[in-house]
């Protein structure tokens, strides 16, 4: 019995790092329509950027995320103007494809300049779980965890209480409408498109803790983001922390009870079950799936 | 700024940047250069050159293959690295434990593939756009780690080796030419086949699919059969080239061969190149695979990867500045020279 819950508590936690990370990719989804498949390198670059800031100055990565947050933001700004908002006025398959080609470039950019050793931060706190009753936590996982939920929060706030978060739900309900009711689009995607880089930015000083950074280390982890992102429905932010959860639940108990190598088959299992039978994932908008967005 | 454009370019613009493909024999230009390179290949005896020519023959099939589904009918997938590394586990498998010669075993790899695609595009029949790209992308991920675990069939990630025994039979060569004839020869009934496909009455029902879904059933095609069929050949065919590439490689595993890198360069030689039409993605290959090649072996000493970069590079400035690809660009510029040339002739007419 208590290794079901702590199974599940895990997974839960894990399900928290896993929302974190993809709800960068489900912001930009839900108002620019386009699916940054460079997400994964963004991923790549702010572990890499946390674990220099880190190693220079020895603070710990969540202090870090000071730094890579802002820096991430930038990039963000740079990667839209010069690859997003060129692409943005054609059919959706040039930002897929340009996306990519930034992905390839990353990965192997980082190949170059960092090579392919492993990096990590020692873990903090001597690295020892602490003790809840009859269940551990690692305090990395519980902290991230906390953090996550702290920013879906934070987020769903800002877009259900705020001026421009007004702007961005009208954005995602009609691009046109909202247009036309003198919403400045092209300005919210620009802000959008950074935002969600800053996002991944946090997402990686939460992350650092926990695995190594390497040039491909964003591949796996952007196959779990485009699951969660799906799952929860794109666009939806409840929706990324609520399928972040779920795919931790599923990797973690298949994991134990399974094999930890069918884990990965079983969230894309998951995957394909979901865009069969409930295509715009749990809280996603009605008949988004099949309309195709931005075709 | 821009708004205006932003919403025009939304509701006008269709699925693919295609060119309207060119109805009617294939151009010269087309000939020429499929030529041109055959020629190349018998002239160049280089051991290394060849091996590029192999290679790029081999990536421009398919990519030919992949276009079907991706540039005909709109449905880009990312998992047809699922249908390649089916096409070359079940052909190697056959050859090692049955002694079925690949010649045959590609058949039934090509048929187990069409039947794969033809089952995924039928679940995924609703989805568009990034729904059903990120669908495709799942389930090449899952073919990969079912063929990463079921080691008994595959080998696992220490993979599967056929013996380097050449045979006839068995396709297995000692010289390079009988792979360069292989490969020229599957490059051509790809090319052959697409080249087909766009004149065909089919081809028109893939074009109206892809272009305008609701028109096309308006005026009585299935758009849900027309899919299914066109990723059914585009999977039984990529299975061939994945027969082909294990047998000139003659080593497999899951990493390498269903990752989605290789899905990836099917797509991008396709974008590069020209969605859509058939000389399309045999100038992508002819471009792409020579380059990084020759970037590998160019900047491999000093670091690795770097080539990959330039590459990447390329692949972004391509699409963003050249959307219809390469095909694309040289068949206006063709255009254009046509156009000059006859306002050329009209005013010597007129002089005269």
């Amino acid at each position: 019995m208590s290794t079901i819950v702590q199974l599940l508590v895990s997974g839960i936690m894990l399900g928290g790092i896993y929302a974190v990370m993809s709800i960068g990719l489900t912001l930009i989804f839900g108002v620019l329509k386009i699916v940054n498949f460079a997400h994964g390198e963004f991923l790549m670059l702010a572990m890499y950027v946390a674990w220099a800031v880190v190693s220079a100055t020895g603070i710990t990565t969540y202090a870090a995320m000071a730094i890579v947050t802002p820096l991430l933001f930038g990039f963000g700004l740079l990667v839209y103007f010069l690859i997003v908002r060129p692409g943005i006025e054609k059919p959706h398959l040039v930002v897929v494809f340009a996306t990519m080609g930034l992905s390839i470039a990353m990965q192997n950019l980082a190949l170059v300049a960092m090579t392919a050793d492993l990096r990590d931060v020692p873990p903090l706190f001597g690295g020892t779980p602490i003790k809840f009753g009859p269940l551990y936590f690692r305090l990395e996982l519980l902290l991230g965890f906390l953090i996550s939920m702290a920013i879906t929060l934070a987020l769903m706030i800002f877009v259900k209480r705020t001026y421009v978060g007004k702007a961005i739900r009208a954005t995602v309900q009609d691009r046109d409408a909202a247009m036309l009711m003198g919403i400045n689009v092209p300005r919210l995607f620009l802000l959008t498109f950074a935002v969600g880089s800053a996002l991944v930015g946090i997402a990686g000083c939460i992350m650092l803790p926990l695995y190594s950074t390497f040039p491909t280390v964003g591949l796996n982890f952007v196959l779990i983001a485009y699951v969660v992102v799906v799952l929860g429905g794109m666009g939806s932010m409840e929706g990324a922390f609520l399928g972040g959860v779920c795919i931790g639940i599923v990797q973690s108990l298949s994991g134990y009870y399974v094999a930890p190598a069918y884990g990965q088959m079983f969230y894309f299992l998951v995957f394909l079950l979901v865009m069969i039978f409930r295509p715009n994932g749990l809280l996603g908008q009605r008949g988004a799936a099949m309309v195709g967005i931005n075709e | 700024m821009g708004a205006g454009r932003i919403a025009g370019a939304e509701g006008i613009q269709a699925i693919s940047f295609s060119v309207a493909p060119r109805r009617g024999a294939v151009s010269i230009i087309e000939i020429v250069v499929l030529a041109s390179c055959i020629v190349a290949a018998v002239v160049v005896s280089n051991r290394y050159a060849v091996d590029i020519m192999i290679r790029t023959f081999l990536w421009a099939g398919l990519a030919l293959a992949w276009n079907i589904a991706g540039g005909y009918a709109g449905l880009i997938s990312f998992g047809h690295a699922a249908f390649f590394g089916i096409g070359a586990y079940t052909s190697t498998i056959l050859l090692l434990k049955y002694g079925v010669p690949p010649w045959f075993g590609m058949l039934a790899g090509a048929l187990i593939a069409g039947c794969a695609g033809a089952l995924l595009t039928k679940v995924c029949a609703r989805l568009r756009g990034p729904f059903f790209i990120l669908s495709t992308l799942a389930a090449g991920e899952v073919v990969r780690i079912a063929a990463l675990n079921w080691r008994t069939l595959t080998g696992g990630s220490e993979g599967l080796e056929i013996p380097p025994v050449p045979s006839v039979v068995d396709m297995v060569f000692k010289s390079q030419w009988p792979y360069v004839t292989i490969m020229v020869a599957y490059m051509l009934a790809m090319f052959a086949l697409s080249a087909w496909i766009e004149q065909t009455r089919y081809g028109y029902y893939l074009f109206a699919t892809r272009d305008d879904e609701d028109g096309a059933s308006a005026i009585g095609i299935n758009p849900s059969h027309t899919r299914i069929a066109a990723m059914a050949v585009s999977a039984g065919t990529t299975a061939i080239g994945g027969t082909l590439f294990a047998q000139y490689f003659l080593y497999l595993d899951p990493t390498h061969v269903i990752s989605p890198d290789i899905s990836f360069q099917f797509a991008l030689i396709c974008a590069v190149g020209g969605l859509g039409t058939a000389s399309g993605p045999v100038f992508g290959a002819l471009i792409i695979v020579p380059l990084s090649e020759l970037l590998r072996g160019l900047l491999s000493q000093s670091t690795s990867g770097l080539h990959l970069v330039i590459y990447g590079i390329i692949v972004i400035i391509v699409i963003l500045y050249f959307p219809s690809g390469v095909s694309g660009a040289i068949s206006r510029a063709a255009s254009k020279l046509s156009l000059a040339a006859g306002f050329a002739a009209r005013v010597q007419a007129k002089k005269m």
